[in-house]
């Protein structure tokens, strides 16, 4: 169920989107831009003109200079500079690949004021020689106080400038600056890093120009700084592109992606982690265990107990950091490759920025994140190569299911290593743009021959054999002479022709897919957890698809903030929700003591036996309550109170019984809704009135047949003589039931226990005759313990007509399970909703009262009083209530206005054309006159909005 | 890359079950005649190819090979998309992955090609027999054999326990399916190509063209 979970995040995430374009805050921005950790935030920021030196950079334009070449000195840039808690960050505003800076504070050895006249200027020393001079642009007070701000912040950090040295000793730059005497810091031997270390590293060192590479960031560290301050210019990029050295590629990483400041913050977590669920088990363990031995076994290290320890520990530790992802499979094959350049803490860290940050939602229980980026991958193609995009098409060849794979390893599990290395590299320091860039080349440089193929399973081959031959040289794209490797082909395809592809496009495409992929997530999970329920007697398909619905929509409603591990089972709180949107007889807004008391009985009864409520027990019990059979559901019903399970209901047990069932007649019992035996009674009335007009206008020497019937278009009638009289037969009911329980109740062996009083809030007429009821019942009497059975409790049911037609009909339908969630919740089946609903299906009322009419002409015998039904056949149950607003004050256009209350308690009926008794249907179907269900709403709409005008 | 053959069929199979079950080693030792002991898990999909005549017929397998983890499951339908065939594949000493088969061959039924053969796939065989005398180890084996014979004669489902390891049962499977697949699907598929060279001929000589073939079945 952890997909609902899933879902339910997402969902939350789709509705702060659409419904309030949430712009990120100007501190996520910031973070994001600088890869700054969740807890910074703004301090100040100001806009300044800067420049930045080393002893390094100086020295070499000496050098230069001296030589008689002409050397600019150290550019000036102009951008803004930020001070956030424990950073201050750079960027220029012109180009940000210029220059941009991230120090860590801890990493400033000293500032200094620089005395100008006009303006306020500081310089910065770094640990690591970075010099910055920098001259603020603005108002000079303000300027000052940003450097006073920084000052304050600076001194805080001064405690841990020891602790950031020791964590720098670590660090293979610093190492290597150390060993070639450029270093400040003296680093005695080389860190420990990754698997590479001790099993060699992928690739052959020599033809990556390994050594190369090294001593191009050797001279950049020296000038620019590095790890925890570090100057990022245009050469930095290009170095990143050719792809990083060994023996580097650990530490840059996590620069590049800004795990090393997570590392330096949490120094002990990871190892915390795995000690603190020492030995614990879980489902992701499980999952790991499964993969440890599968992930790069070409791999010396992982035929190894010392490689596969490191990866199970490191995706352990993870699956604990955040359990909501786990473990997926493809984290295996991403850690495993991480390890061979990082130490297992920076693994572990890196891993973190990489799915939390650049690839959300790729290994979450649902993997809508990838799926999403197929459909934008896909949208990507046919915008730019919208030819192989309509081959495509045309060949029903779906090229999400090709790339799945590269997004989700990187193309670790795609390409060969060296190669796939450095996508990653790329992709820590740019973003997930890196991807879709480098699969968007793939497709191109393959285009001729994907256009001669004709389904999933070449296209699949012309890619297997392309990735297997990326060292193959060809001739270049770019420059026809020269010969080059097909990778080299791909990576300039990648970076130069679709450096388009920016991180804004990808944000708008996947805001543009988001809900139609979370929909197919959705349907599949809702399906998959459907089909896994139990079988249900009485609930459809349909229903059950209503039910979890609801179920799912009053979890995730209810929280804000993403719900926690279990929480796909339903707490009581959620049930009451539930409850209240699906039956009209429990009010959400009014939570009475009593409703509480009867919602908690069915939680417990429903609930499973460690007392959670899944959507399966849920739907267990939901389906035995809604039981159509009035056996079934009294037994059923009455199952609820047998809570020892010994077929015996105590006394006290059987007085709540009877609390409840007033409970949940409420909306019966207080005329909202007409049950089965009024809308008998009204309907009987209709057709008494029909044959009254028909015996006019018979005397009135009108000729009309027995098939001359004139329906009413419309229904008028005294609501509330109906309401009370209803009303009334649910007191005596409920009265009556106790008397009798107690009369058939059977004597107890065991010792009494004391009678508890009914609940207060019960209104004091019917409290009075409850209790009355109560003392007039020597079965009550407190020194004679009782119980019922549950037969007894069915018998005195069905001896009574208006409960006994209350389990036939009126409390399974009230059970809303065929209302959509999409309908509107919560609509009150009050008397307005239920007169347009009459409307609605007025043909088959009219059936019914036509049938009623019949018989009443065949027997030439008036229909009996209609205070009484006892002579009504009770069998036959209509599904339709009526109700109309009281319509008394209307004078009108209605005969009977003079009628007596009392014997006209039915009130009028109106047609149309009512008054014009010489205007009588010639023939043909009776039915037919009455008007179209629509146009009779569309008429008492306007009668409704007449009268109560008129009330005002 | 095209498909050089003429008169053959094209079976497109999908193979579904838990994760590390044995699928892909199914798949390579029905394609490649190898067994990997570590293999890596399927990372969303793959596909391979094997021609291979069966009885009169030269059928060309276009075989899914799924992964198998749950939070994959839902990528799944992009790929028994028009299957014709499956092999829903379970651990015989695992029961977790025979439920999970339950789990899969309900889904297919739903959502499939009405036509879809699915065989039932007991996997790892040879866990359950001492590899000195040949007997069973007992208590190797979890999900016993009229288990899965049971699900699989409740819904209609050919039935196999196999090793990828041995190959024990493996060409068993792939040949049954092919000689099950009935000539109104594989028509069918290949109506796709319109040129009208691509009809079925189940007297043309099978010899033709297996150059890139070893199947033995
Ligand atoms: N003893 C034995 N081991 C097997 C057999 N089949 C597969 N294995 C091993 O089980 C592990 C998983 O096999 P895979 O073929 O990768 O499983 P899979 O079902 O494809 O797994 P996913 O791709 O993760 O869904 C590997 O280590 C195989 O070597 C078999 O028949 N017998
Ligand atoms: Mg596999």
């Amino acid at each position: 169920m952890d997909f609902i979970k899933d879902i339910a995040n997402k969902a939350q995430r789709i509705l702060d989107n659409t419904n309030s374009p949430k712009k990120l805050t100007k501190d996520e921005l910031l973070r994001r831009e600088f890869r700054l950790p969740d807890t910074e935030s703004i301090v100040d920021e100001s806009l300044v003109e800067l420049t930045i030196s080393t002893s390094y950079l100086r020295a070499r334009i000496d050098r230069l200079r001296k030589t008689g070449i002409f050397v600019e000195g150290p550019a000036t840039f102009n951008g803004k500079l930020t001070l956030l808690d424990n950073f201050v960050v750079f960027k220029d505003s012109y180009n940000s690949m210029a220059c941009s800076f991230v120090i860590e504070l801890p990493m400033v050895q000293r500032i200094q004021r620089i005395r100008r006249a006009y303006d306020f200027a500081i310089s910065l020393l770094t640990t690591n020689g970075l010099e910055v001079t920098i001259k603020f642009i603005g108002i000079k007070s303000q300027c000052e106080l940003f450097g006073q701000r920084l000052i304050k912040l600076l001194k805080q950090r001064l405690p841990e400038v020891d602790a950031m040295t020791n964590f720098r000793m670590g660090l293979y730059s610093e190492y290597l600056l150390s060993k070639n005497g450029c270093n400040t810091l003296l680093v005695k031997g080389p860190p420990t890093g990754g698997l590479g270390w001790v099993f060699k590293f992928p690739g052959n060192a020599l033809k990556l120009n390994d050594r190369l590479k090294m001593k191009k960031w050797f001279d950049y560290f020296r000038e620019n700084g590095r790890n925890f301050a570090m100057v990022h210019s245009v050469p930095f990029y290009k170095l990143v592109s050719y792809g990083l050295p060994n023996k580097l590629r650990g530490e840059l990483w996590e620069t590049c992606c800004g795990s090393i400041y997570l590392r330096y913050m949490h120094e002990d977590e990871y190892l915390r982690i795995l000690v603190d669920h020492d030995g614990e088990k879980s489902f992701a363990i499980e999952e790991i265990e499964k993969d440890l031995n599968r992930s790069l076994p070409e791999y010396p290290a992982y035929q190894n107990p010392e490689g596969i320890n490191r990866l199970r520990r490191v995706l352990t530790a993870y699956s604990w950091k955040n359990p909501e992802v786990g473990y997926c499979q493809a984290m295996n094959i991403v850690t495993a490759a991480l390890l061979i350049y990082m130490s297992e803490e920076q693994v572990f860290w890196c891993l973190s920025v990489l799915v939390d940050k650049i690839i959300p939602g790729y290994y979450s229980k649902t993997m809508y994140g990838v799926l999403l980026d197929q459909k934008v991958f896909e949208a990507l193609v046919l915008k730019t190569l919208p030819v192989i995009s309509e081959h495509f098409a045309k060949h029903d060849i779906q090229l999400s299911i090709v790339s799945l794979p590269w997004f989700l390893s990187f193309f670790l599990s795609t390409m060969p290593l060296i190669h796939a290395f450095r996508v990653v590299d790329m992709m820590l320091l740019h973003g997930p743009k890196v991807l879709f860039q480098v699969a968007m080349a793939v497709i191109r440089v393959n285009g001729d021959e994907l256009l001669k193929c004709e389904d999933d399973g070449e296209c699949i081959s012309i890619f297997k054999e392309y990735f297997s031959s990326l060292d193959e040289t060809e001739e270049s794209l770019f420059h026809r002479d020269r010969m080059r490797t097909k990778f080299d082909n791909l990576w300039e395809v990648a970076f130069r022709e679709f450096s388009i592809i920016d991180d804004k496009i990808i944000l708008q495409l996947r805001k543009k897919f988001e809900n139609e992929v979370f929909q197919g997530i959705e349907t599949f999970v809702k399906r998959a957890e459907l089909r896994n329920l139990p079988k249900t007697h009485n609930l459809n398909t349909e229903q059950l698809s209503n039910i979890y619905d609801r179920y799912y929509n009053v979890l995730m409603g209810g929280q804000e903030s993403p719900p926690d591990r279990s929480a796909c089972n339903m707490d009581f709180v959620s049930f009451e929700n539930f409850m209240s949107q699906l039956v009209s007889w429990i009010d959400a807004a009014d939570r009475t003591a009593k409703q509480t008391e009867f919602l908690k009985r069915l939680y417990r009864q429903w609930s499973s036996a460690d007392g959670e409520m899944s959507l399966e027990s849920l739907v267990i019990g939901l389906d035995k309550i809604i039981d159509r059979d009035i056996m079934n559901s009294l037994s059923n019903f009455i199952s609820l109170y047998d809570d020892e399970g010994t077929g015996r209901i105590g006394k006290e047990t059987v007085i709540q019984l009877a609390e409840d069932l007033i409970l949940i007649t409420t909306p019966w019992r207080e005329g909202r809704i007409f049950d089965d035996i009024t809308n008998q009674n009204i309907e009987a009335e209709i057709a008494k009135k029909i044959i009254q007009r028909r015996e006019v206008l018979k005397e009135q020497g009108v000729d009309i047949t027995d098939d001359d019937i004139k329906l009413p278009d419309e229904v008028r009638f005294n609501e509330e003589k109906w309401q009370g009289r209803q009303a009334e037969r649910y007191l005596t009911s409920s009265s009556n039931f106790l008397k009798m329980i107690f009369q058939y109740a059977q004597p107890a062996e065991d010792p009494d226990k004391p009678l508890i009083s009914l609940s207060d809030d019960e209104d004091d007429e019917k409290k009075d005759k409850q209790e009355n009821s109560i003392k007039h019942n020597a079965a009550l009497d407190p020194s004679r313990p009782v119980y019922i059975t549950p037969s007894t409790f069915r018998m005195v049911i069905l001896a009574d007509e208006t409960y006994e037609s209350f389990f036939r009909t009126e409390f399974w339908k009230s059970f809303r399970v065929n209302e959509k969630i999409s309908e509107k919740l919560g609509v009150v089946d009050n008397l307005r909703g239920m007169f347009t609903h009459f409307l609605a299906d007025g043909r088959r009322v009219a059936v019914q009262v036509r049938k009623r009419m019949d018989e009443a002409t065949k027997n030439a015998k008036p229909i009996s009083d209609t205070g009484s039904t006892e002579n009504r056949p009770r069998a036959a149950s209509s599904n339709t209530s009526i109700g109309s607003k009281s319509t008394r004050s209307r004078a009108s256009s209605s005969l009977n206005d003079d009628d007596d209350d009392d014997d006209d308690d039915f009130g009028n009926f109106v047609g149309a054309d009512y008054d014009e008794l010489n205007d009588i249907p010639t023939g043909g179907n009776e039915l037919s006159v009455l008007h179209d269900a629509k146009e009779m709403e569309k008429e008492s709409e306007l009668v409704r909005g007449f009268e109560s005008a008129k009330l005002e | 890359m095209s498909s050089p053959a003429t008169n053959q069929i094209s079976v497109k199979l999908v193979l579904l079950g838990e994760a590390a079950v044995g699928k892909s080693s199914l798949v390579l030792r029905f394609v490649s005649n190898d067994f990997e002991e570590n293999k890596e898990p399927t990372i969303g999909a793959a596909f391979l190819t094997q021609r291979c005549t069966i009885g009169d017929k030269y059928i060309k397998f276009e075989i899914w090979d799924t992964a198998g983890q749950e939070r994959f499951a839902n990528l799944t339908p992009l790929y028994y998309r028009n299957a014709q065939a499956a092999l829903v594949v379970y651990d015989i000493t695992k029961p977790a992955s025979f439920i999970k088969a339950r789990h899969w061959v309900k889904e297919l039924h739903e959502q499939a090609s009405k036509n879809i053969i699915i065989a039932l796939v007991g996997n790892k065989y040879d866990l359950t027999l001492d590899s000195e005398t040949g007997e069973e180890i007992e208590g190797s084996r979890k999900v016993s054999l009229e288990e899965g014979q049971n699900l699989a004669e409740e819904e209609n489902l050919l039935f196999f326990e196999s090793s990828a390891k041995t190959g024990y049962n493996v060409n068993e499977m792939f040949t049954t399916i092919g000689e099950k697949i009935p000539e109104a699907i594989a028509k069918k598929d290949n109506t796709r190509d319109q040129s009208g060279g691509n009809r079925i001929d189940l007297n043309a000589p099978a010899e033709n063209d297996i150059h890139d073939s070893s199947c033995s079945c």
